[in-house]
């Protein structure tokens, strides 16, 4: 396991920024934490990272394998930091020389982000799109365990979005556990393996992307029989409601109706079927549906 | 030992490159011998002959040498101990460097390590200085190593001081400039106005001699004030300033406290 976290906690006075999160990551998971702003996304990341106090709870890095678990985890956390009167390369060294890494790859690391050529100019010539590359070069250097992404792609431009997203794409080929806080929805649908949402500071849900995708049990269905088949449908044990357009219906029923019972009971009652598919959510929805649940 | 190269090495690294910190360094090491020479030149010039030799006498030009250097360092390190710690807030590279792998405590010590290490080479620059113009001014010096020894640690602790006063309001204030004018407001104006005019009235005694930043300044006190005692006759026994040892000891009790602060603000601080 890599991150487990018990009860963790953080007020600010009265406003409980999170509350009592009890989140798991194992390896090579690559975690999206989803939330609307000012869900606790980054405030969960400071807390593992050590840079807030937690108010209750816990949390443990590695199962306590190292004593400073942080030498094993890149992270950018919100917005990349450096010393703007330095080269790229200089800050690449703070970070060599912080993780007592003897040989830290740098140039390696500046030509996987694309940025062999500016590596030594100042920092703040840079634009936001390449000290977002620096910052995960960085966070790259000691090949640690973990990288923690926060809201990597903010403020970019769709190119450097797409830059970005290629970037982390590749990063998580190279077999590393990754936990990405974003409010962008396809970001987080397109990379992660896992996905965590957060709503006022509580966990909403958590669990492999395609669980999250498929949770609700709604099915899109079509017969030549279409009012026949909406009249018997909602007759159907385990319906709970559904909605009608020009020749589907979509039909949500409770847990433990699976298609097979659909295909049997609208034969029994004379309806053929011509189309039969479990609807698939976008994240979007997924993520829309929950908080709307949460209201 | 090795810990303590490796963040003086992190420290430097963040140093060298950057242009307020080659400017302040720059204009210390220019500035006092130009003011060593200029006061010196000043005395030669006005004093007459018996007075000349009182005032430029071996043990009065250490303090003379030492007194230029307090007035330059009170503000050149200041500035650095707050220049230090409030570009690491503004930058967010404090949290970086924490995020990274750095913790609290290290970077606490990495900025006090070379608070230290600039102290002793402005106080190798402070001897070199003043033995220079002992041999210009063909003053005779005598070399009582406990005499000097003494003069040399009051130097370090005096730039130490200010360095470690200037980081704790750093630390607090966590903006450059809030930081500097709460801090050139507190030395000049709530400092002595509290210890001179309340304490005095109020308490009466030497106590208001033993505020922070005075013991800190009477490590090297105005050098000829001890001739106010001889003019207003011995029965009035005025005390301007603490003595070396009370300046030393209280001074560095002072220092242990703030960087005791210091400490608690790292420790318990959310960046």
């Amino acid at each position: 396991m890599i991150l487990k976290t018990a009860n963790l906690s953080r007020n600010y006075g009265p406003i409980k920024a999170l509350n009592q999160l009890n989140l798991q990551v194992n390896q090579g998971e690559i975690l999206g934490l989803l939330g609307p702003n000012g869900s606790g996304k980054t405030t969960t990341l400071a807390l593992v990272l050590g840079i807030l106090h937690r108010t209750d709870g816990n949390y443990e890095w590695f199962e306590g394998r190292y004593n400073n678990p942080l030498i094993n985890i890149g992270s950018i956390l919100e917005n990349p930091n450096f010393y703007g009167y330095m080269s790229g390369w200089d800050n690449m060294q703070i970070i060599q020389k912080i993780r007592n890494v003897k040989e830290g790859k740098l140039q390696e690391l500046s030509e996987l982000v694309g940025l062999k050529d500016r590596i030594h100019s100042r920092v703040k010539t840079y634009s936001l799109g390449m000290k977002q590359r620096l910052a995960i070069a960085c966070s790259l250097i000691g090949d640690p365990e973990v990288l923690i992404f926060d809201e990597p792609t903010n403020g970019l431009d769709p190119q450097g979005i797409a830059d970005i997203r290629n970037l982390i794409l590749q990063i998580a080929g190279m077999n590393k556990t990754i936990i990405m806080a974003s409010h962008i929805l396809s970001e987080v649908e397109k990379i992660c393996t896992h996905t965590a949402i957060l709503n006022k500071g509580k966990l909403i849900a958590s669990g492999p992307v395609s669980s999250i995708l498929q949770s609700g049990n709604t099915f899109v269905i079509s017969s030549s029989s279409h009012e026949l088949l909406a009249q018997k449908i909602s007759e159907m044990p385990g319906f709970r409601n559904m909605e009608k357009s020009e020749n589907q219906l979509t039909v949500n029923f409770k847990e433990g109706v699976l298609a097979e019972n659909i295909n049997t009971f609208c034969l029994n009652n004379g309806i053929v079927l011509s189309g039969l598919v479990k609807k698939s959510y976008s994240l979007e929805d997924a993520f829309l549906k929950l908080l709307s649940e949460q209201k | 030992m090795k810990k303590l190269f490796f963040l003086l090495d992190l420290e430097m690294t963040k140093y060298k490159s950057n242009i307020t910190m080659k400017v302040l360094l720059l204009s210390l090491v220019v500035i006092f011998p130009l003011a060593v020479l200029l006061v010196s030149g000043l005395i030669e010039r006005i004093a007459v002959d018996q007075f000349r030799q009182i005032l430029l006498s071996a043990d009065l030009f250490w303090m003379l040498s030492g007194y230029i250097s307090n007035w330059l360092v009170f503000f050149f390190m200041s500035f650095l101990g707050i220049f230090i710690v409030t570009m690491e807030y503004s930058n967010n590279t404090l949290r970086q460097n924490l995020i990274t792998g750095l913790n609290r405590v290290e970077f606490l010590l990495s900025k006090l390590l070379s608070l230290a290490v600039i102290s002793l080479l402005l106080t190798l620059w402070f001897y070199f200085i003043t033995i220079l113009f002992s041999i210009y001014l063909s003053i005779e010096i005598e070399f009582n190593p406990y005499e000097l020894l003494s003069v040399l640690s009051a130097h370090v602790i005096m730039c130490f001081g200010y360095g470690v006063v200037g980081l704790l309001f750093g630390m607090v204030f966590k903006s450059m400039g809030l930081s500097i004018i709460l801090f050139l407001l507190y030395a000049s104006i709530l400092e002595p106005a509290f210890a001179g005019l309340a304490h005095r009235s109020i308490l009466g005694g030497n106590g208001h001699l033993f505020y922070p930043l005075n013991t800190i300044k009477d490590l090297f006190p105005f050098p000829y004030l001890e001739f106010a005692n001889t003019l207003v006759g011995p029965e009035e026994n005025l005390k301007f300033s603490l003595s070396i040892k009370e300046a030393l000891l209280s001074s560095s009790t002072y220092i242990l406290i703030f960087i005791g602060l210091a400490y608690i603000k790292m420790k318990k601080g959310n960046f």
